[in-house]
C-alpha cells in the first residue's frame, strides 16, 4: 500500500521534471545584444575579397619595400579581417589572395634589425589588446613583433613620430635581406632597395578608431611587393595630411555645422544644421557629443539625404535607441539623437556610404539670460573634458583621438591632439530682432559681422575667419529703456493658457543698506583650469579679497583632488587676513582633478555665523562627469547659505554651474578668458550688496494658475529677473501681487499687468517653454529626490509636447535606402579641447592593452 | 492524508497535460523589417492645395520611425503629424501649400517610415478628411495607399 | 364597512374560535347534528347587502367622475404644454444654430476659423493664405490669443488639426 502510494506521486513527478528542460528551451528570450559602439566589421571588403578577380571595395594600405603606399585596387594582400561582436573576442581570419601562402611572408628580424612582421596572429584574441603600433625590437617573439613589447607601449603617447618610426619591410622574396639600421626615406623617384627599407609614419596607423594611416605624399607609391601584409582597416583609404604649419588636419565624418538663430522678445529659435560626408572608402556610422544650451528644448529633427527630408520622430528613449540599432543592422540609413545631460547630446548617423552626405537639422528653442542690463544668447561649441570620479561609469569621459573605449564611461568625447585639427567648421548668424532700439552689442569670444537692418533690428554672423568650434558664442546686447518691467506673456491652444512672467525686482531693493557678510570663495584648482582660466580666477578672487566690507568675514577654499581651507573658520576681512589669502591664492597651480563635491563640502559644512549673510562663490569651469552628485550635495548642504557660481573660461559646464546657483539660492555668472575680471566681479558685489527678496510667492488674482514653475522662485536679487512659466485659465488679471521677505521682513509689491506689457509673445509656442521649465524642475528633483515617479513624469511631459529629455530620444529611419551588408565601422568625431584647456592636463592618453600569454 | 491525495491529483493531471501537449514547437519570430508606405491622391485633375488623411494600421505590429514628403515639390517637406500618434494605432497626416505650383494628378503626397514587427502582415486603412483646392473648396480626390520600393 | 363587518362577524369569530379551541379538545360529543347556535350564526352569515338608495349611487358617482376628469385635463394640459415648450425650445435653437453667418466669420469653435464646423487642415490654410496675400485678417482668427495673427496661429491650428487624441474638432 505504501509502496504503491509512493509510486503515485514518484511517476508524475518524474515526467513532470523530464519535462521542464524541454520547456525552458522552448522559451524565447530576448537577449538581444547590440553591438558595440566600436566595431570593425569589414565584412564587404571580405566578401568582395572573395569573389574571383573583385576588387576590394576598400582596398588596404599595402606595405612594400618603398615604403607605405597608396591604397591599391587590387587584392593581393594578405588580409586580416578582423570581427567584433558585443562583449566577445575577436576572431580573426586569414584571407589569403592570388597565391599568397597564409604564412606571412617575412621572417623575424635579424641582428637589431627592426621589422615590422605580422604573423598568423592566434584567435581570439581580446580587442582591447590589439596594439596600435607594430614596433619591434629585435630578438622579440613573433607575437611581441605583432604587438610590440609592453616597454614599448609604457611610453607616453606624445608625438606618432616616437611611437612608429619606422617599418621594415621584406624584399620581393620574402626574406630579410642586408642592412641593420634605418635608412632614410625611400627616394621619391621610386627606387626599390633591395632590402628591408623604412619609410617614417607621420601619423598613428590606422586604429579602430577609424583614422587612416599616416602617409605623406612623397612616400605614395602605386606598386607594391609580393609579399604584401596589410590590416584591413575600414575607413583607413583617406590619408592625413600635414601641413607646412605641422598641423595634421585629420579627416572627420563631421564636415559642417551651420547654425542659424532668431530672437525675439526673450526666446531665441535656434535651427542646427550638421552636414555628414564619409570621407572613408567604407561605410561608416558616425557618432558626434556635441553640447547645446543647457535650457535648449529640442523639438524638431529632420535628416536629410539628397533631396529628401524625413521628420524623425520623438520616442522613448529605449524604443528609439532600439529601432535605430535595428535599422543600422539591417543597412539602413538611420539617425538617432540622444540626450546624455541637459547640455550634451549624442548625434548617431548610421550606414553612410563612401562620400555620401547626410544632413541632420535640429531645432531648439530656449530662453534667454538677462543679466545686469544685458541680454545674453549662447550658443556652445565643445563639451569640455571632464573630469569623473574615481570609480564612477556614469560620468563624461575625455580621451584622445582614437581611443574609443578606454575611459569606462557611458559618454565620451574623443579629442584632437594639439597639433591636430579635423575639417569640421562652423558658421552662425543670429537674427535679432529686439522690439526696442539695440544700444549695445558684442561677442566676447569671437569675431563678428554685425548688419543694422533697424534701430532694433541686426542680423550678427561669425567671421569666417573664426570658425573652428572650440569656444562658446556669447552674444550680449543692450536694449533701450532705463529699466527693464515686470511682464506677462500670454497664450492659448487647445490645452488651455500658457503664460510666463518675467519679475524684475523692485527699486526699492537697491535702496536698502548692505548687511554684513560671510563670504567664501571656492577656487577650482584642477588640470582643465591650468593657465589662463586659473589667471582669471586669481584676479577675480583679488578682487573680491580687496573690495569686501569692514563688518565682514571671509574664508578661501581651494579644491582639486581634495579640498583645503585657509583658516580654521571665517577671519573678519581685515589687512592682514586679506593678505595671507592674497599670498596663498597667488601660489595656487591647476594640475589636480575635480572633486567638486569636496568644495562643496568645505564651504558648507562650517558653523553659520547667524548675524551675516554668507554667500560661497564657487569659480570653476564645472567639467566634471558627476554632476547629479554634486548638486545633491549642495542641495543637502546648503543651509542658509546662498551661492554665486562663476564659470570661468571659454566652454564652462553651464548647465552645472546655473543648476549649482539655482539650487544655492543664488545667482550664476561667467567670467570668459576675454573679460575684464574686475569688471564681472565689481557686478556680483552690487549685486550681493543688495539684498534680495526672498521666499517669493505669486498671488495671481483673478487668473487660476496652476503647473507653475520653477516649484520652489529663487531670490530676486538687483539687476537679476525670475523667470516664473505656468498654466492658467479664467481671465488675464490686472495685477500680480509678489510676496516675500526682505531682511527677515514681509514685503511685497505690485506688478501691473496692463495691454502694454502683456506682451505678443516670441516665435515660439509658450506651451514648449512651459513644457521645458517643468522638465526642468522635476529633473532639480531627481537629483535628490529618490522618488521613482518622476522619471515616468518627465517621460509623459517630454512625448506629449514632443521635446528630448533623458527618457526620450529622435529617431529617424530611411526605409527606401538600405546599404549593403549590415552596417558600417563607428567613427566617432573627434572635437578641439575648448580655446585656453590644456590637453596635456585634461585628456588622459591611454595606450592599449597587450595580449596575455 | 487528503492534502497527500490531491497534490498527487494535481501532479498526475500536470503530468498529462504536458505530455498531451506534443511536442514543442518555438514559433520564431520573424525579424523586424523596416518599410515605406507612399500615401496617394488623386484629386482628378483639380490642383490639390491642402489635404488631411487619418492612416490606420488595421493589423499586424507596426511603429512610425519617419515621415517624408511627396514627389511633387509643394509637398516635398515633411507634413505635420500628430506626435500623439505614437501612442495609437492611427495617425492624422495634414500639409498645405499656398503656392500655385500643385499636382493635380495622382501624386504621392506623404511617405511613411515604418517598422513592421511580428509575422502579421500589417494592413492599412486611408481615409481622406479634407482635400481642397486653392480657393479652400473642399474637391473630390481618392486616396490610396502602396508600399514604396528602394 | 369595517364596524359592520366586525359587529356582524364578531359573534362568528368568537364562536369560530371557541369552536376551533373546541374542534382541538377530544370531542366527547358525538351528536351530528349542529348546536343550534352554531346553525344560527351560519344562517345569519348570508344576510343580503344592504341596498343603496339608487339617488345616493348616482350621486356619488357624479362626483367622483368630477373629480377624475379633472385631473385628467391637467395631465393632459401638463403633457401638451410640455411639448409645446420643447417645441419652442427647438425653434429657438435651431434659429440660432442655422443664423446667417456675417461676412466675417466668427469662430464659434477654437479654431474654426472657416467656419465649417470643424477643426481641420482647411483653417490653417485660409489663415496660411491669409498671411500670403497680406490681407486684412480678422482678430477672432488670433486662436492663441497673443494679439496678433501669424505663422504661430497657423502651425497651432495645423496641430489641432492632426491632433489623434481628439480627433477633427466638431
Amino acid at each position: 500500500m505504501k509502496a504503491r502510494k509512493s509510486l503515485i506521486v514518484a511517476i508524475p513527478s518524474a515526467i513532470l521534471l523530464a519535462l521542464i528542460p524541454r520547456l525552458m528551451s522552448g522559451c524565447a528570450t530576448s537577449d538581444e545584444k547590440y553591438h558595440n559602439v566600436m566595431r570593425v566589421d569589414p565584412r564587404a571588403a571580405y566578401s568582395a575579397s572573395q569573389t574571383p578577380g573583385s576588387q576590394l571595395a576598400s582596398p588596404p594600405i599595402v606595405v612594400d619595400n618603398q615604403g607605405l603606399s597608396a591604397p591599391t585596387t587590387s587584392p593581393s594582400s594578405e588580409l586580416w579581417v578582423i570581427e567584433r561582436n558585443a562583449h566577445e573576442e575577436v576572431q580573426q581570419s586569414a584571407v589569403p589572395n592570388q597565391g599568397l601562402s597564409n604564412q606571412s611572408g617575412l621572417t623575424q628580424p635579424q641582428n637589431g634589425e627592426r621589422a615590422a612582421q605580422i604573423t598568423k596572429v592566434p584567435e581570439k584574441i581580446p580587442y582591447d589588446d590589439i596594439l596600435r603600433y607594430p614596433t619591434t625590437s629585435p630578438g622579440s617573439s613573433a607575437r611581441d613583433a605583432v604587438f610590440g613589447t609592453p616597454a614599448q607601449h609604457s611610453q607616453q603617447l606624445t608625438a606618432p613620430q616616437d611611437i612608429y618610426d619606422s617599418v621594415l619591410l621584406p624584399t620581393g622574396d620574402g626574406s630579410a635581406g642586408g642592412g641593420s639600421q634605418p635608412q632614410s626615406p625611400p627616394q621619391s623617384d621610386g627606387a626599390a632597395p633591395n632590402n628591408y627599407s623604412q619609410a617614417p609614419v607621420t601619423n598613428v596607423p590606422g586604429s579602430i578608431g577609424g583614422e587612416a594611416r599616416g602617409l605623406k605624399d612623397e612616400q605614395l607609391e602605386a606598386s607594391r611587393s609580393p609579399n604584401i601584409i596589410s590590416i584591413q582597416d575600414p575607413g583607413c583609404g583617406e590619408l592625413i595630411i600635414q601641413d607646412h604649419n605641422g598641423q595634421k588636419n585629420v579627416p572627420v565624418p563631421l564636415d559642417h555645422t551651420d547654425v542659424t538663430a532668431q530672437i525675439q522678445g526673450y526666446v531665441a529659435s535656434v535651427h542646427v544644421a550638421q552636414r555628414y560626408r564619409n570621407p572613408f572608402s567604407e561605410k561608416i556610422e558616425a557618432v558626434y557629443v556635441f553640447p547645446l544650451p543647457q535650457d535648449a528644448a529640442v523639438n524638431e529633427f529632420v535628416m536629410t539625404i539628397g533631396d529628401r527630408h524625413i521628420r524623425g520622430i520623438i520616442r522613448e528613449r529605449a524604443e528609439a535607441e532600439r529601432i535605430y540599432h535595428e535599422a543600422r543592422a539591417q543597412g539602413y540609413v538611420a539617425s538617432l539623437l540622444t540626450q546624455e545631460r541637459p547640455n550634451i547630446f549624442t548625434q548617431s548617423v548610421a550606414n553612410i556610404e563612401p562620400n555620401k552626405q547626410i544632413d541632420i537639422n535640429i531645432t531648439y528653442f530656449n530662453t534667454m539670460n538677462y543679466v545686469d542690463g544685458s541680454y545674453e544668447f549662447v550658443f556652445p561649441m565643445v563639451v569640455g573634458p571632464r573630469f569623473n570620479p574615481p570609480g564612477s561609469t556614469d560620468g563624461v569621459g575625455a580621451v584622445g583621438r582614437g581611443q574609443q573605449g578606454t575611459s569606462g564611461q557611458k559618454t565620451e568625447v574623443q579629442y584632437l591632439r594639439p597639433d591636430e585639427r579635423s575639417g569640421h567648421d562652423i558658421a552662425l548668424s543670429v537674427d535679432l530682432n529686439a522690439g526696442v532700439p539695440i544700444e549695445a552689442l558684442d561677442s566676447r569670444n569671437h569675431k563678428i559681422d554685425v548688419k543694422r537692418e533697424s534701430p532694433s533690428h541686426v542680423v550678427v554672423s561669425l567671421d569666417p575667419a573664426d570658425s573652428i568650434p572650440n569656444k562658446d558664442f556669447v552674444l550680449r546686447y543692450k536694449v533701450a529703456g532705463a529699466r527693464l518691467k515686470s511682464g506677462m506673456f500670454v497664450q492659448r491652444d487647445d490645452h488651455g493658457g500658457y503664460f510666463t512672467l518675467l519679475l524684475f525686482p523692485p527699486a526699492s531693493l537697491g535702496e536698502l543698506p548692505r548687511q554684513p557678510m560671510e563670504m567664501v570663495f571656492t577656487i577650482d584648482v584642477s588640470g582643465s583650469q591650468s593657465g589662463a582660466p586659473l589667471a582669471q580666477e586669481k584676479a577675480a578672487t583679488r578682487y573680491c579679497l580687496t573690495h569686501m566690507g569692514a563688518d565682514d568675514t571671509f574664508q578661501v577654499v581651494r579644491f582639486g583632488d581634495t579640498s583645503r581651507t585657509l583658516f580654521a573658520a571665517p577671519q573678519p576681512a581685515v589687512g592682514s587676513n586679506v593678505q595671507q589669502a592674497l599670498a596663498w591664492i597667488d601660489g595656487f597651480d591647476a594640475t589636480e582633478g575635480t572633486m567638486l563635491v569636496e568644495g562643496v563640502h568645505a564651504s558648507l559644512l562650517f558653523p553659520h555665523d547667524e548675524s551675516r549673510l554668507r554667500f560661497v562663490a564657487f569659480m570653476t569651469d564645472g567639467f566634471i562627469g558627476n554632476e547629479a552628485e554634486a548638486l545633491r550635495e549642495i542641495h543637502n548642504c546648503l543651509g542658509p547659505a546662498r551661492i554665486f557660481s562663476f564659470g570661468v573660461g571659454s566652454s564652462t559646464n553651464r548647465f552645472l554651474l546655473d543648476h549649482m546657483a539655482k539650487m544655492g539660492n543664488g545667482a550664476a555668472a561667467y567670467l570668459g578668458l576675454n573679460d575684464d575680471a574686475n569688471q564681472v566681479m565689481g557686478e556680483y558685489f552690487q549685486t550681493i550688496s543688495h539684498p534680495a527678496l526672498t521666499d517669493i510667492s505669486v498671488d495671481f488674482g483673478s487668473m487660476n494658475a496652476c503647473d507653475v514653475f520653477p516649484e520652489r522662485i529663487g531670490d530676486l536679487f538687483v539687476g537679476r529677473p525670475v523667470t516664473i512659466s505656468g498654466r492658467f485659465s479664467g481671465d488675464v488679471p490686472k495685477q500680480v501681487v509678489v510676496h516675500g521677505k526682505v531682511g527677515g521682513k514681509t514685503a511685497e509689491y505690485v506688478v501691473p499687468i496692463s495691454a502694454e506689457n502683456v506682451e505678443s509673445g516670441p516665435p515660439h509656442p509658450l506651451a514648449s517653454v512651459w513644457a521645458r521649465a517643468k522638465l526642468a524642475d522635476l529633473g532639480d528633483r531627481a537629483v535628490w529626490d529618490a522618488d521613482n515617479e518622476l522619471p515616468v513624469q518627465m517621460k509623459q511631459v517630454a512625448l506629449e509636447y514632443g521635446l528630448v529629455c533623458d527618457y526620450t530620444a529622435f529617431v529617424a529611419v530611411d526605409s527606401l535606402t538600405e546599404t549593403a551588408g549590415d552596417h558600417g565601422t563607428t567613427v566617432a568625431v573627434p572635437v578641439p579641447v575648448p580655446d585656453g584647456v590644456r590637453y596635456e592636463t585634461t585628456v588622459e592618453e591611454r595606450p592599449a592593452r597587450l595580449p596575455q600569454d | 492524508m487528503k492534502l497527500r491525495r490531491v497534490a498527487i491529483l494535481i501532479c498526475a493531471m500536470v503530468a498529462a497535460c504536458l505530455i498531451s501537449a506534443g511536442p514543442t514547437e518555438v514559433v520564431a519570430l520573424q525579424s523586424p523589417r523596416f518599410e515605406a508606405i507612399g500615401v496617394y491622391i488623386d484629386p482628378h485633375g483639380k490642383p490639390l492645395a491642402a489635404y488631411q488623411f487619418e492612416l490606420v494600421a488595421e493589423q499586424g505590429d507596426v511603429t512610425l520611425v519617419g515621415i517624408q514628403g511627396g514627389d511633387h515639390p509643394a509637398y516635398s517637406d515633411p507634413p505635420y503629424y500628430d506626435t500623439h500618434a505614437l501612442l495609437a494605432d492611427r495617425i492624422v497626416v495634414a500639409a498645405f501649400n499656398t503656392g500655385s505650383d500643385l499636382p493635380a494628378n495622382r501624386t504621392r503626397i506623404a511617405t511613411l517610415m515604418v517598422r513592421v514587427g511580428g509575422n502579421i502582415e500589417p494592413k492599412y486603412n486611408a481615409r481622406l478628411q479634407v482635400a481642397a483646392s486653392s480657393d479652400a473648396k473642399p474637391i473630390a480626390a481618392d486616396i490610396s495607399v502602396e508600399g514604396v520600393n528602394p | 364597512m369595517v364596524r359592520i363587518f366586525f359587529e356582524r362577524f364578531a359573534p362568528l369569530l368568537r364562536f369560530t374560535g371557541n369552536a376551533i379551541m373546541e374542534e382541538n379538545k377530544v370531542p366527547s360529543d358525538t351528536n351530528p347534528e349542529l348546536p343550534e347556535e352554531l346553525h344560527q350564526a351560519i344562517v345569519n352569515l348570508h344576510t343580503p347587502p344592504i341596498p343603496v338608495p339608487a339617488h345616493l349611487d348616482r350621486l356619488i358617482l357624479s362626483a367622483a367622475h368630477v373629480r377624475l376628469t379633472r385631473r385628467k385635463r391637467a395631465v393632459r394640459a401638463l403633457g401638451w404644454g410640455s411639448i409645446a415648450a420643447a417645441a419652442v425650445l427647438l425653434i429657438t435653437v435651431a434659429r440660432f444654430s442655422f443664423i446667417d453667418k456675417p461676412s466675417t466669420p466668427q469662430v464659434a469653435i477654437v479654431g474654426d476659423v472657416n467656419g465649417d464646423g470643424r477643426v481641420d487642415i482647411l483653417d490653417a490654410f485660409v489663415v496660411a493664405r491669409g498671411i500670403a496675400h497680406h490681407e486684412k485678417l480678422p482678430q477672432t482668427w488670433d486662436v492663441n490669443g497673443d494679439g496678433v495673427v501669424d505663422q504661430k496661429d497657423v502651425d497651432l491650428l495645423a496641430q489641432m488639426a492632426v491632433t489623434v487624441s481628439k480627433g477633427p474638432k466638431r
